[in-house]
């Protein structure tokens, strides 16, 4: 059972500045690349690309941030998933199938339910990795970021019924891989 | 672990707990990209550059073909020419009248 400290949530209203919103959203931005790419050096590597990219909107208004910042992300991800797969063999290492393990602190509470957290949340990455990728970007945007379905289908680039019918589909391929682990 | 994937809430719960663990190297280098990001000179499209080589392009291309263009006078004069000759021969019957006069088939 999940258990841990209260954990301040995600904030609603408009960021102060754009430095401010890509502080915030860094970390985040790193789990979502992280689950979709398998590499830590890859999602590192696209969160700095959207947080470069990102600079080119300061501009706009700051309710506009989040949904343009989480589509320009999904598609360096998508990018680079590509880049990938098609790297030739000689250059494959032995971790492009199932993916790097995830990136994890060795602190927290308390070393059990630190471990117990780790696990669960390495478990539920493994099950996301294994999801087609627009059922991933809806259940990681909509429940894990807690966005509404309005950014998160501006985000996906589609309507906000497809989220919804990719989100249902992604928890009901979660909960057969969760109750049937290979 | 198939039980918290009914409840929303403890996902999340999970999910900032796993975004608050992140390793201090991973933090650093997040840190570090978001202030190479800021630092970075603004990218501003570049409208007048691509519109000063549209404009170059365009004039190289007319000067080219301005170079590469035939001399006009050579066609026009053989063309007045074939069309004076026909003229000729359509408005002065005289010459079909000599010919008709003069036997010269015969000689």
């Amino acid at each position: 059972m999940l258990v841990s400290s209260p954990v301040p949530p995600i904030a609603a209203a408009p960021p102060a500045s754009l430095d401010a919103f890509l502080a915030s959203v860094g970390p985040r931005a790193f789990r979502f690349a992280e689950a979709g790419l398998r590499h830590r050096e890859d999602a590192l590597d696209a969160v700095q690309d959207s947080l470069l990219r990102m600079l080119d909107y300061r501009d706009k208004p700051g309710e506009e941030w989040p949904p343009l910042f989480w589509s320009i992300l999904r598609r360096r991800v998508i990018d680079l998933q590509r880049r990938r797969r098609f790297r030739l063999p000689f250059w494959r290492d032995n971790v492009d199938a199932d993916g790097e393990p995830i990136d994890w602190a060795d602190e927290g509470p308390g070393p059990a339910q630190a471990h117990e957290q780790r696990a669960q949340y390495e478990e539920l990455v493994g099950a996301l990795r294994l999801l087609p990728a627009r059922q991933r970007e809806a259940f990681t945007l909509r429940v894990l970021q807690d966005l509404d379905g309005a950014t998160t289908a501006r985000a996906m680039g589609c309507s906000e019924g497809a989220v919804k019918t990719h989100l249902a589909r992604a928890r009901q391929a979660l909960q057969t891989l969760m109750e049937n682990p290979t | 672990m198939s039980r918290i994937l009914s409840n929303d809430e403890q996902l999340r719960t999970l999910h900032q707990q796993a975004v608050q663990s992140l390793s201090p190297s991973t933090l650093a280098r997040l840190r570090a990209g978001r202030h190479a990001a800021v630092a970075a000179p603004r990218r501003r499209p570049a409208w007048w550059l691509a519109s000063a080589f549209a404009g170059v392009a365009a004039l190289g291309i007319g000067v080219h073909l301005q170079m590469r263009a035939p001399p006009a006078p050579a066609i026009a004069p053989m063309v007045a020419a074939l069309e004076d000759t026909g003229s000729t021969f359509d408005e002065s019957p005289d010459l079909y009248l000599w010919l008709g006069g003069t036997d010269l088939a015969m000689e």
